[in-house]
């Protein structure tokens, strides 16, 4: 038992001095497995973590994370986040700070199309910022809004992080999906409580009532895109594409648009996409194999079950410890990006969870919401170093302004811990 | 290894990766089209689609060490001088190569292993292909480290020229 958690001590020492993530896991686990086989040399050791290397990956769910990973970087490429934003903020305008709330309701449309907080950071961001700059919003306000509400991203479905999830816990990702709408729409609207309060205090403007005609053609506009998230809910909530179909279809939707409608991305363009995304996913893949060989050491080794008991003789209520961890999470979240730290967390923390009677879907969402948080935080905050370029403020002023945001979203996320319901309730209800 | 040679090998990994990762994605689109559209139920494009994935994938792994973009928490490791960059990156490469050479030789007993079992709608696909694809993989992620290590080691002594009187 001292040896493997001294493995985990390692493996976190590892990543902290910039051992790529995936490897690092690896290596610790072909360390657990020779020492739990008993011989350095034996052939099991490989065979082992080979077998889970296909076993792992050769997963129809994980299938998804490539399509909505290509449909985000499609919809930033085709324009359709232009349009996105054109809607919204007209549609917000005759609210006191209006492109305040622009910034966020896009990002939720964005959301209901994209899984991944850096997309909308720099692809809807880049629009955002430009916007509120042009019409007079101080910089650092509009950096702090455009860095939180790429938070949105990850939360409301489709979601690389849930899918990871889900697959590590073998949840339904359904059941995943359903589980965040609730809480991405309630970041959604304590978001936008803020910046209320914000452009009541700073005296933002506040926009005349959008004329008819604009306001229809801007709808238009943003029509076809506006349908992809009814698409990828409707269609797994009516039972006609699984959750990675439904990826399929939005990519494919994201390609038709930007490609023959739009006519806005070219084949080259298009293969470019496609490119980054296949390297994109088998960084993914890698962390899934490795961490989840590191998984199955942790659990051979009894190290995942002894991390159970030792967390009962603390608290026996599941409250608590999801309090408790989650300060665990947020730790780790200052350090890593989500989905690796997901992927690494889920397979030691399913016994623990299992042992407290805690349902998986509800720990999932509260644990990638926390972990989500990471991106605003430094050392590694990926939506700050994102961010630091089109917002054109320092990292440290942009953390900074970032914080009241992360404190609101914490409390979000300490409501959903005291009220499962939050989450449970519609996949209850729909699945 | 001549230069134009390793271009074409890294540029043979993007082309296989994408073929076979285009080819999922029909695939699994195929596969809504033949259930909805033509209400033909077809069973193997599921099969189909997680082949190509995990092959994809795989290669896709070898190309993300070629280009440097697997995950790292770098925030410590680019505060040190450049030297000692260097250093550490050297050995974290050394154990990455060391972890590669035990998963080629598993890699290698599993496809002798599943030579024999089938996939069940692709029967004409044996199971050691899959392994056959996770040792293309292996092989030339190590190939890359042992390339990344050589780069590494010519910067050391480099720096170590430049420092000594």
């Amino acid at each position: 038992m001292i040896v493997y958690l001294g493995l985990t001590l390692a493996l976190i020492a590892l990543i902290l001095v910039g051992f790529p993530v995936g490897f690092g896991a690896g290596v610790i686990a072909t360390t657990g497995a020779m020492i739990l086989f008993g011989d350095v040399l034996d052939p099991r050791v490989g065979t082992m973590i080979a077998r889970l290397a296909i076993s792992k990956i050769d997963n129809f769910l994980l299938l998804a994370i490539p399509f909505f990973l290509l449909a985000g970087r499609l919809m930033n490429k085709g324009g359709i986040t232009d349009r996105l934003f054109a809607f919204v903020a007209l549609a917000t305008q005759p609210l006191k700070g209006g492109l305040g709330h622009a910034n966020i309701g896009a990002s939720v449309l964005f959301a209901g199309m994209s899984g991944s907080a850096t997309a909308d950071a720099v692809g809807l961001g880049t629009i955002e910022m430009r916007a509120m700059l042009a019409n007079g919003y101080d910089r650092n306000f509009s950096a702090g809004v455009t860095a939180a509400s790429s938070l949105i991203s990850p939360v409301i479905p489709p979601s690389i992080v849930l899918v990871a999830y889900a697959v590590q816990a073998e949840v339904s990702v359904a059941a995943m999906f359903f589980g965040a709408i609730v809480p991405g729409m309630m970041l959604a609207f304590t978001f936008m409580g803020y910046v209320s309060y914000r452009a009541w205090r700073d005296d933002y403007p506040t926009g005349a009532w959008p004329r008819l005609v604009p306001l229809a053609r801007a709808f238009a506009n943003a029509l076809l895109p506006l349908l992809t998230p009814a698409i990828i809910i409707g269609g797994i909530y009516a039972g006609i594409f699984t959750p990675t179909e439904a990826a399929a279809v939005a990519a494919l939707y994201a390609t038709l648009l930007g490609v023959v409608v739009y006519r806005a991305v070219g084949l080259g363009a298009l293969l470019r996409e496609i490119r980054g995304t296949l390297v994109d996913s088998a960084v993914i893949m890698l962390i899934i194999v490795f961490t989840s060989a590191f998984g199955v050491i942790m659990i051979r080794a009894q190290v995942a079950g002894e991390l159970a008991a030792t967390l009962s003789a603390l608290t026996g209520d599941p409250t608590v410890l999801l309090f408790l961890l989650t300060g665990f999470w947020l730790l780790v979240g200052f350090f890593m990006a989500q989905t690796p730290a997901v992927l690494l967390l889920t397979p030691i923390l399913l016994p623990t969870a299992n042992a407290y009677g805690i349902d998986l879907v509800h720990m999932g969402i509260v644990m990638s919401m926390t972990l989500t948080l990471g991106l605003l935080t430094p050392p590694v905050g990926m939506v700050l170093y994102a961010l630091v370029r089109v917002t054109e403020v320092p990292f440290e002023r942009l953390a900074i302004l970032c914080l009241p945001y992360v404190v609101l979203a914490y409390l979000v996320i300490a409501v959903l811990i005291l009220a499962p319901d939050l989450v449970l309730f519609l996949p209850g209800r729909l699945l | 290894m001549p230069s134009h040679l390793l271009t074409l090998f890294d540029r043979a990994l993007v082309w296989v990766a994408m073929t076979a990762f285009i080819i999922m994605m029909l695939a699994t689109i195929g596969q809504v089209v033949f259930r909805y559209v033509l209400e033909v139920p077809v069973p193997w494009t599921e099969e189909l689609a997680r082949v190509l994935f995990v092959q994809a994938m795989l290669i896709g792994m070898a190309i993300a060490v070629r280009e440097d973009q697997h995950i790292v928490v770098d925030f410590l490791f680019k505060r040190l001088p450049p030297r000692g960059r260097h250093l550490v990156g050297f050995i974290f490469g050394l154990f990455v190569f060391l972890l590669l050479l035990i998963l080629i030789r598993g890699a290698w007993s599993m496809v002798g292993n599943n030579w024999n079992s089938r996939l069940v709608s692709l029967g004409w696909v044996r199971v050691g292909y899959l392994y056959i694809g996770l040792l293309v993989s292996l092989v030339s992620m190590a190939f890359y480290t042992a390339l990344g290590l050589a780069v590494r080691l010519k910067a050391l002594a480099a720096a170590g020229r430049e420092t000594a009187p």
